[in-house]
């Protein structure tokens, strides 16, 4: 029995544990995260949840379009899944871009590792719930992904014992190649992905709750003139 | 040992406050997606938006929107019914309305059955009848404190301030409010409630075609988009009192270093007036609606005094603008 209750609990506490340590900037746990199958997988989810958490922040994006309940609840697992392909793109243009520093600290076998930390360091997005907040939640949202990016640069430098720069620049390479991607191919894939979400959602989500208030508004007026 | 004790008390705090904070806006954000039993439309009960049955020919209405210790627009504490009551006395030829409850986008009293907390809110204001001040009513403020920030927000604001508008109107309504006269609108706002009426500013403006002028009493006001259909704000404000200052230093687009913003704008075209009342607090014996008296008059009258010659200004320059239109 006690050992039955170990086994369910177990994922679920090295989660917390793993999260918790990692939102310190905690060495081992980015070392766990850098060797170990298990907190790997872990950190994975950890990213997934970041997500999840950072969507029902910002649900206010999907409650002004009026979303239903069920699509709401899709819409938070597309984000999720969201998130883990750019902690994968993420980790994935690290390692591309490694080889630039002459260093040579991160090589192909570390793909997992690597992975393991970029997606760790997603944790302090667990707290993205929080940026539903009045007035303060988005200061708070911003805060969060620039203590994002800082634990992935850590992570780098104390699982791998990348110099600074060299974590830096691969840590950096990650967020700035996403942000190209978007850029670039942003008209090309605007369409199958508002495709996606529309089809997720039920709702374009392209409608600020200040142009809805503007309908509301024009729609008054029309009726009080009528 | 004292450090053992308070770290787990202050980490559990902001945890507490971190929490609450996310849940505020909850109330708003479901009343606008229709997930709560009501919908928009038909989310206050009372006045027809179309009648003109009560229609009353009144020159001046005056809604008062009371301030963060407020737990329903039928209860006002008692320094504030005394300063409601001399001032309907004081203009006998305006409607003052003191029942709208400005911290829910349906209007929704915290003391309504269908909330979560109803109980709860029940058992403080018990409390507060009875006159024991506790520890609890701190959690009223707390709760409409995040309205009134919910109410600043870029991303809420615009649904929360056009459910206050819509509750507001139906006060003006149910008071008699003419469409067709559109006679001048005076919100009054006390501290959170000035945040209130500026949000709700546009949306009345837009639905009533009215001058609308506001009175803030020691308001915690950020820069509102509000404010550009507002004739004039007046900030009146005790050279003693904190929290209002308050507003000034956390609304960053109050900053004057903010040339463009709505409230610098509003400031450089002379729309907002400032009048400072000597000796004020925010709130209670000696603040704006105190009731001892310091050499014969009141706190409660000398704001009195200065709120009837506002409105007496404003009265004078509606009629005006009723006369040549």
């Amino acid at each position: 029995m006690h050992s039955l209750a170990a086994e369910v609990f177990h994922f679920p506490l090295l989660l917390i544990e793993l999260a918790t340590a990692a939102t310190g900037f905690s060495a081992t746990a980015f070392s766990r995260a850098a060797t170990s199958p298990a907190a790997q997988t872990a950190a994975l989810i950890i990213a997934f949840l970041a997500g999840i958490s950072e969507m029902l922040g910002q649900s206010v994006v999907l409650v002004v379009n009026r979303v239903p309940l069920y699509r709401f609840l899709a819409s938070l697992l597309f984000t999720g899944a969201t998130y883990v392909v750019t902690a994968l793109t993420w980790a994935a243009c690290a390692l591309a871009v490694a080889p630039l520093t002459r260093i040579g600290a991160l090589s192909p076998n570390d793909v997992a590792g690597v992975i393991g930390v970029v997606s760790l360091a997603f944790a302090p997005r667990l707290l993205g719930v929080f940026s539903i907040a009045p007035y303060f939640g988005v200061a708070f949202s911003n805060l969060l992904e620039a203590w994002a990016m800082t634990l992935v640069i850590f992570g780098l430098m104390v699982a791998y014992q990348m110099p600074i720069s060299a974590a830096l620049f691969c840590g950096g390479a990650g967020w700035i190649v996403s942000y190209a991607l978007r850029s670039f191919f942003g008209h090309t894939l605007a369409k199958p992905l508002g495709d996606l979400r529309v089809f997720i959602s039920g709702s374009p989500l392209d409608r600020t709750p200040q142009q809805i208030i503007d309908d509301v508004m024009k729609a008054i007026r029309r009726e009080i003139k009528s | 040992m004292i450090g053992a004790v308070l770290a787990p008390l202050i980490i559990f705090g902001i945890g507490a406050l971190l929490i609450t904070a996310a849940l505020s806006p909850l109330e708003t954000l479901s009343w606008w997606a229709g997930w709560t039993e009501e919908e928009i439309a038909d989310e206050t009960p009372g006045a027809d938006r179309n009648t003109s049955e009560r229609i009353s020919s009144s020159d001046c209405y005056v809604v008062y929107l009371s301030g963060i210790a407020s737990i329903s627009g039928r209860f006002l504490i008692p320094r504030e019914k005394a300063f409601i009551k001399s001032l309907k006395a004081e203009m006998p030829g305006a409607v003052i309305i003191d029942d709208v409850f400005p911290y829910s986008p349906a209007g929704l009293p915290l003391l309504a059955a269908p909330r979560f907390f109803d109980r709860l809110w029940r058992r403080i204001q018990k409390f507060k009848l009875e006159g024991r001040s506790t520890m609890l009513s701190i959690l009223i403020n707390l709760r409409n404190v995040f309205q009134v920030m919910i109410s600043a927000d870029h991303r809420y604001g615009p649904i929360y301030n056009r459910g206050a508008a819509l509750v507001i109107e139906d006060a003006l309504l149910r008071a008699g409010y003419n469409r067709d006269v559109a006679a001048p609108i005076v919100i009054i706002g006390y501290s959170g409630g000035a945040q209130i009426a500026l949000g709700a500013a546009t949306y009345l403006k837009a639905q009533l075609k009215a001058p609308i002028d506001i009175i803030s009493i020691g308001g915690v006001m950020a820069s509102e988009p509000g404010l550009d259909f507002v004739r004039q704000l007046h900030h009146l404000y005790g050279d003693k009192d904190t929290i209002q200052k308050i507003g000034a230093i956390m609304f960053p687009e109050r900053w004057k270093v903010m040339g463009h913003s709505e409230w610098n704008t509003a400031q450089h075209e002379g729309r907002i007036q400032r009048h400072k009342l000597d000796q004020m607090l925010h709130a209670g014996a000696r603040g704006y609606f105190g009731l001892p008296k310091v050499n014969g008059v009141s706190n409660n009258q000398r704001t009195l005094k200065k709120v009837v010659s506002i409105l007496g200004t404003s009265a004078g320059s509606a009629q005006k603008s009723l006369q040549s239109s």
